[in-house]
């Protein structure tokens, strides 16, 4: 061997790359140190490249092979394609992540003087180093990918949250203006409801009184006197008066009586009133509210009920009959000629629901979004107040409840309340 | 930039260099290769309308990959995503296992490696040029248009370059690509000297 020839291969020996030559047939003609230190086979020439690695994906790696002697030109593999061609060991046994050495392979033709193809040079570039990069690269984006994802949704849930907080401050400000407004209005009401009874009585009185004047009147003989009170009579058209002034105080007497009930609802709304906590038997609070609003019912609907068996509740009896009543006067209203009122109860869990179903007109989509909310009513003037169900809502919550209500309209509505069994303990008889 | 007559006898030398691409191409895959009749252009402009007029909204997978030597440039390729899985098949690749996406990517990138040395070299043999180098091919974009991939191309609208554009087939079979050379202008002049040089000799 001549000094340069010497050199070359000295080069080619100590390169700290693989460098492999193939014939056509696979057959390895040279392979260098770093092929046979990390393969760990020393007698690899004259062997078929197969039998040194049997676990090489054959048809594949004879067709680069075909490809270099066919086309006459560089082949290339990529690790990210391609881990690997040769199975090695890694090149960071200790403080690397990988298991294998990943390679970058350029298959380039080895031709004579004459241009015929008489090899195939395999040159492996050892990119365990870039490949432990870009690949804790690629995790660290898939991480801060998902934890995106993650803050996306936690994001989500604030906003769901703000808007929860939002709907029960509102509830709270009302509750507050309500409390005051129903203070005020309440003793006003207290002194024109008791004067309302006094005046029908006292007008009742005073009728009675003429009537005696009118029996004696008929035997006065006196022309001039019979005159003058007949005269009076027809001016302040008395028959009229006698009638018109019964209606009136009526008519008074039961408006009266609808502000006291909206009064009353306004205080239940702010919880203003009653307030004892106590281990109520829920089917026979429903029964009795039932009663109470029996004549709402009885010509409207059919009272199904379907009681489960449920464990006494820790509430505030006046307060869930309350919601009970709304529920019940709700769904009679929404019947409009005949219908049918479900009320079932159960168990799940710790919770207790209460499910009162009607098959009355329904909710619109639209209107399902803003019926618990203070003052909201579809109902004529004088027939609903719209607080029902935000009363409802507000004590439900207030017991560590929720509402819930489907609705299709024309086919009817189910409102469910669920309230725990046992309150959580610090709020439990606080008030 | 070329003459009539340098332009027809840069056709013949495509015809015939082409022509031995799809041959060698042919050999490997043991199957019949057809390829269009190449079309030059001399400014890009002229050329991507053309492709896109052929291969309209389909989603394509292109890649690229550069020579150098006494010719420069780069040959990008337009494939058809369907198609892809049969020449895995003729290609050696099926019974490998591992995810289909990047079986799929590894011989894209082979066929483009195949494509590109075979048209190459066969035009160099042509131009009696000695051997070009090849860069690893790669991916440029996957899964758009014709119309957006040439979009995100960095080589200018009216850059003078040479591009001669190639379709090929395999027969009876999905497989379809269209391959876009572009050559350099610093090597244009050796292009044409190389041409004279083959104009003079006939
Ligand atoms: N069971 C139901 N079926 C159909 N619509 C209902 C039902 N329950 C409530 N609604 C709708 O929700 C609205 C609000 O109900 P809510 O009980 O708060 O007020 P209201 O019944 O109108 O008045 P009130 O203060 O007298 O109860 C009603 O006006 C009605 O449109
Ligand atoms: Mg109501």
């Amino acid at each position: 061997m001549s000094f340069e020839q010497k050199l070359l291969e000295n080069v080619l020996q100590q390169i700290s790359m693989g460098i492999v030559i193939l014939d056509q047939d696979c057959r390895i003609c040279f392979w260098n140190e770093f092929m046979q230190i990390n393969s760990g086979e020393a007698n690899a020439i004259d062997k078929s490249i197969f039998d040194v690695f049997p676990d090489l994906p054959r048809s594949w790696f004879k067709k680069k092979i075909d490809t270099v002697y066919t086309i006459q030109n560089m082949a290339f593999t990529d690790w990210k394609k391609r881990p690997y061609v040769f199975r090695f060991p890694t090149s960071r046994p200790m403080t690397g992540g990988l298991d294998v050495m990943y390679q970058n392979a350029t298959f380039s033709p080895l031709t004579d003087e004459k241009g015929e193809v008489t090899g195939v040079l395999i040159m492996i570039t050892d990119v365990t180093e870039v490949a432990e990069q870009t690949l804790q690269l690629e995790q660290l984006t898939a991480r801060l990918e998902h934890e995106k994802q993650e803050q996306k949704k936690l994001i989500v849930k604030l906003e769901e949250a703000q808007n929860q907080l939002l709907q029960s401050e509102k509830m709270a400000a009302i509750g507050q203006l309500a409390a005051g407004v129903a203070h005020e209005i309440n003793n006003p009401t207290g002194y024109v409801y008791s004067n309302m009874g006094s005046l029908g009585h006292m007008v009742n009185d005073l009728l009675a009184v003429i009537e005696v004047y009118e029996q004696q009147f008929e035997k006065v003989g006196d022309a001039a006197v019979r005159d003058a009170v007949n005269k009076a009579k027809e001016e302040y058209d008395f028959d009229y008066l006698k009638e018109d002034l019964v209606t009136l105080v009526n008519e008074s007497k039961d408006g009266i009586e609808r502000v006291k009930r909206i009064v009353q609802d306004l205080k239940g709304f702010s919880h203003v009133g009653e307030s004892d906590w106590q281990l109520a038997d829920l089917h026979n609070g429903m029964d009795s509210t039932l009663n109470v609003v029996w004549n709402e019912v009885k010509y409207k609907a059919e009272v199904q009920k379907d009681y489960g068996d449920i464990p006494r509740v820790q509430c505030i009896a006046s307060q869930i009959n309350q919601v009970f009543m709304n529920l019940i006067v709700n769904a009679a209203h929404a019947i409009e000629k005949q219908g049918v009122i479900k009320i079932s109860t159960g168990l799940q869990g710790d919770m207790v629901f209460i499910r009162v179903s009607d098959s009355g007109s329904g909710i619109s989509t639209e209107n399902l979004n803003r019926i618990f909310e203070p003052f909201f009513t579809t109902k004529p003037v004088g027939k609903g107040t719209g607080l029902g169900l935000s009363v409802s809502y507000s004590i439900v919550q207030k017991h560590h409840g929720r509402m819930e209500v489907t609705s299709k309209p024309g086919e009817g509505t189910t409102f469910t309340i669920w309230l725990p069994v046992t309150q959580p303990e610090e709020e439990a008889g606080e008030e | 930039m070329f003459t009539r007559d340098q332009l027809d006898a840069l056709q013949e030398i495509f015809n015939i260099a082409m022509g031995q691409g799809a041959n060698r191409l042919a050999r490997l895959i043991e199957t019949f290769v057809v390829l269009s009749a190449p079309k030059l252009y001399s400014l890009k402009s002229q050329a991507d309308p053309e492709l896109s007029k052929r291969l309209g909204d389909t989603p394509i997978i292109a890649t690229r990959q550069s020579f150098v030597g006494p010719l420069r440039g780069e040959v990008v390729i337009f494939f058809g995503m369907n198609g892809a899985n049969e020449l895995a098949e003729l290609m050696g690749y099926s019974q490998d296992g591992g995810d289909a996406q990047r079986i799929k990517e590894e011989l894209i990138l082979d066929v483009t490696n195949i494509l590109v040395g075979a048209c190459i070299t066969g035009l160099s043999q042509q131009l009696n040029f000695t051997k070009s180098s090849f860069s690893t091919p790669g991916l440029l974009v996957e899964g758009k248009t014709v119309a957006e991939a040439l979009e995100n191309q960095r080589l200018p609208q009216d850059s003078e370059a040479l591009l001669v554009e190639i379709q090929f087939k395999i027969e009876a079979h999905a497989f379809f690509c269209e391959l876009l050379i572009c050559i350099a202008n610093e090597s244009i002049a050796t292009v044409v000297t190389a041409v004279d040089k083959l104009l003079k000799g006939v």
